[in-house]
């Protein structure tokens, strides 16, 4: 089922995330969602400065309200074809990430070559397992 | 092999449908009709296993099987209501696809070849294999019903359809005999062993059909107890001429099956149709009498009236008659409205618009895949079920409505310490250069006199000024605010934020932290004491919110009242949430800690006057008609709603929000308020005060000759006009 996935959210300006996100101090290694141009999460702590000295003013949250799950991909698109009304990105295009619902459940996935990460906010959890296992 | 046929056992053969059999034991479905054995005419309805209008000729016959035929009049009857839901799930599963071939593969093998050829993912529905496509859908969606559950299909391209032709139906007289038979169902049962002999054919018998030719032109068919006698035609000389049979065979010409290639015309796909789907086909004999349309029994003189009546287009007849609307969807009628329209008007009209569905859907299948909005679950949700609440949907969330003892929730409230959850809240933090003259425009209260560490009360207005949630708004620093919104309302107001945030082009951060942060509300006179037990030392005072652990959990403590009594609110991380929930209970204990719900929470803020805004509040509610004027700052120099309250304020007050008494039970929520028998209005919140010892309200009130009545009726009981709040008037508690 479902684990919490402890992490830190920052909002900020378009160009200060895209600016981060190529920084070759932002960690890697771990995933990390862009859920809209100005704000994103990454799993994991995060040294504040890095977003600091480009946006004085973001915004910058320890997280513990996402739960996900990794599954094969082939576990993965048996789940969406059965629970999701969209349609994921193709193959040519991962890895990628994709927000919608699933059985009804806002979620947001990254596509991964080896896995897909399902991630799910917490008043959503209980839901979402009812619904998809 | 057997089934039961309206209760009693009827044999089949191996290969049967229910059709076959029903005819191979000379039984026929619901009434009569020329069937068809392909799905078009509705003359082999019947009820199998439960469901109503199945067709039955696309059902296979096996062991087990309940079929019922329909009532020869009226309706089916629903299936008891305890049954639908024990209805085991329909499932389903959802496919993005290139291009989709609907229909008899055999008809449309060039077509499949060709699709497959060019690489693209290309998805079967094969009609011979039983399964269909229901509707054609904006997206565009198909929707095929198939064994395994229903697929709903994204097509992104081509759309190929080679669902072939259906045969023309008869409408003259005696159509509606039991033993008539299109040229393919009479091909299709003779084949399949069943006696239909002595059989006639009218039209061009089917070549290999043993029948015997009936010469000219169709005038009726005769019968006796509802089952065909004689074909009777008019021969070249005008003579009629009896043909005495047990069968007739039918053969009047072909028109296409192209219901699902017209409705996906308007789509964004390309639509090939092959074979006989893509025909003209043949348009009948104008009929001059007879029933053209059985499903909704439209005959020739409803055609005649309605064309008289100035309806003369297709789409036009269809609505006035309802011809086509009914089981078959236009397969048995379309021809012979195509036919009238021409003989009318001199001109071939084309096919009516074609809609989903083309096939009957159960409630199950429709909603297969379909589910009810989540109702988000705080972090809380499992500690509230071991503690025995009786939970509630409220403004999307689940929340407790009581733990079990209201008394005892409310007493610990007022004289002791409770806690409750009031993680729902929506939770916004703004940041940025520009923040505080964004919340300047975006409230109507002056934020600029707010200093750091301390909140204030906020309402939220639209542009015409009515009321649309409320908050707090505080201060953390000059270039960032953290607001909270009512539960049901924090997703709008975020939406809210952005969007004017964009249109004024400021300069700011938002984010909405209402899943993150879990809050508990701890109140009652003793709250102080048990969050100095946690090592809060010194809590901030009213108004005022510090950062601070309490019970090892990191929290922002804010110090408000909604119920009236010294509380505070721990916003914390929702990680922590059961942490500081058990610690407060447990550290509580001797000090009757106890947690409460909102049937508690809603009487406890009504005694202090405290508004729930869209309980409270109308679709109209300006400050002013809530009497809430003193939060507006209309010296301010510009807030969202303003230009409109300026405008309405000047207008007499025509209704307030006002507090009510009386003695006696409570009336309900939304009773009518009357004054010298006149309506004066309605009551958003009522209930029995505990410590005023009477019944409480607030209530929507008219004024009268520019007053407001001091004294109304309310629920036919004579009620007072009383000033807010009702308990503790001078706010000692709340501030203590």
């Amino acid at each position: 089922m479902l684990e919490r996935m402890e992490g830190t959210r920052v909002v900020s300006t378009e160009e200060a995330l895209d600016s981060i996100l190529s920084d070759p101090d932002w960690p890697t290694g771990r995933p990390t969602l862009r859920f809209a141009f100005d704000e994103l999460i990454t799993f994991g702590p995060l040294d504040e400065s890095l977003v600091k000295r480009r946006d004085p003013h973001a915004i910058i949250t320890k997280e513990a309200s996402f739960f996900g799950i990794k599954l094969s991909p082939e576990k993965g698109a048996r789940l969406l074809e059965a629970h999701c009304e969209w349609a994921p990105p193709p193959p040519d295009r991962r890895p990628a990430q994709a927000q919608g619902a699933v059985a009804g459940v806002p979620t947001k996935i990254l596509f991964q070559q080896t896995h897909w990460l399902f991630v799910v906010q917490s008043p959503y959890v209980a839901d979402f397992e009812e619904r998809v296992f | 092999m057997r089934f039961l046929l309206d209760g009693k056992p009827l044999g089949f053969r191996q290969g049967d449908t229910v059709l076959t059999a029903l005819l191979r034991n000379g039984e026929h479905p619901t009434g009569g009709g020329c069937l068809c054995f392909g799905g078009d005419c509705p003359s082999c309805l019947a009820t199998v296993n439960g469901l109503s209008y199945v067709r039955t000729c696309q059902v296979p016959a096996r062991p087990g099987l309940t079929v019922e035929r329909h009532p020869q009049d009226g309706l089916p009857l629903l299936p008891p209501s305890p049954q639908a839901s024990r209805e085991t799930p329909i499932s389903h599963r959802v496919c993005q696809v290139a291009a989709v071939f609907l229909g008899d593969c055999a008809a449309g093998e060039v077509a499949v070849e060709k699709a497959r050829e060019s690489g693209r993912t290309l998805e079967i529905i094969d009609s011979r294999l039983g399964q269909d496509v229901v509707g054609i859908y904006a997206g565009p969606l198909l929707l095929a019903r198939t064994d395994e559950g229903m697929i709903h299909l994204r097509v992104t391209e081509e759309l190929i359809v080679a669902t072939g032709s259906a045969e023309i139906l008869p409408t003259v007289p005696g159509s509606d005999l039991q033993g008539l038979y299109t040229g393919r169902a009479a091909l299709r049962l003779q084949a399949e062993g069943v006696d239909l002999q002595p059989l006639v054919a009218v039209g061009a018998a089917p070549p290999g059909l043993d029948c015997r030719p009936a010469d000219g032109e169709i005038q009726r068919f005769e019968g006796r107890d509802g089952r065909l006698t004689a074909v009777v035609t008019l021969d070249e000389s005008g003579e009629e001429q009896r043909y005495p049979c047990r069968s007739a065979v039918i053969n009047l010409g072909r028109h296409p099956r192209n219901q699902l290639a017209l409705m996906a015309s308007d789509l964004p796909l390309r639509v090939t149709v092959v074979g006989e789907a893509a025909e003209e086909g043949d348009i009948p004999v104008c009929p001059e009498r007879g029933t053209i349309c059985p499903c909704e029994g439209v005959s020739v003189e409803d055609l005649e009236y309605t064309w008289d009546s100035g309806f003369q287009e297709m789409e036009l007849i269809k609505r006035s008659t309802l011809a086509g609307t009914g089981v078959c969807q236009g397969m048995g009628c379309l021809p012979y409205l195509r036919s009238f329209i021409r003989q009318k008007a001199g001109e071939l009209q084309p096919r009516f618009t074609a809609r989903p569905v083309v096939r009957q859907l159960t409630l199950g299948e429709i909603s297969a895949g379909a589910h009810h909005p989540v109702d988000l679950r705080t972090a809380l949700h499992q500690e509230h079920l071991e503690l025995g609440a009786q939970m509630e949907r409220s403004g999307g969330w689940w929340r407790p409505w009581s733990y079990g003892d209201p008394e005892a929730e409310y007493w610990a409230v007022r004289e002791g310490v409770s806690v409750m959850d009031v993680s729902t809240l929506g939770k916004v933090i703004v940041s940025g250069p520009d923040a505080l003259a964004f919340l300047e425009r975006v409230y109507p209260t002056r934020i600029g006199t707010l200093k750091q560490g301390r909140s204030r009360y906020v309402l939220l207005l639209d542009e015409r000024g009515y009321v649309f949630d409320d908050g707090l708004v505080a201060m953390e620093s000059e270039t960032r605010y953290a607001l909270t919104f009512t539960s049901g309302g924090s997703s709008h107001s975020e939406m809210w934020l952005r969007d004017w945030a964009a249109a004024w082009e400021m300069d700011v951060r938002i984010i909405n932290l209402t899943y993150s942060l879990g809050a508990v509300n701890v109140s009652g006179p003793h709250s102080k004491e048990l969050l100095q037990r946690l090592g809060l030392t010194e809590p901030p005072a009213f108004m005022h919110f510090a950062d601070h652990e309490v019970a090892g959990v990191p929290c922002r403590v804010y110090r408000l009242s909604f119920t009236g009594e010294l509380s505070y609110e721990l916003h914390h991380s929702v990680g922590h949430s059961v942490q500081l929930w058990r610690s407060l209970l447990a550290e509580g204990r001797d000090l009757g800690a106890r947690p409460h719900g909102l049937d508690v929470l809603s009487l406890l803020r009504l005694e202090k006057g405290h508004i729930i805004v869209h309980q409270d509040t109308d679709f109209d509610s300006t400050p002013r008609r809530i009497q809430h004027e003193w939060m507006v700052k209309m010296d301010k120099e510009r807030f969202l709603g303003k230009p409109a309250l300026e405008r309405t304020n000047a207008l007499a007050l025509d209704k307030a929000l006002v507090g009510l008494e009386l003695d006696g039970p409570p009336p309900f929520e939304g009773a009518t308020v009357n004054y010298h028998n006149r309506y004066a209005g309605f009551v958003t919140s009522s209930g029995h005060s505990r410590v005023c010892g009477k019944s409480v309200m607030l209530a929507h009130l008219y004024t009268f000759d520019g007053a407001l009545p001091e004294e109304v009726r309310v629920d036919g009981r004579p009620a007072r006009r009383v000033s807010l709040p009702f308990y503790d008037k001078n706010g000692e508690r709340a501030r203590a």
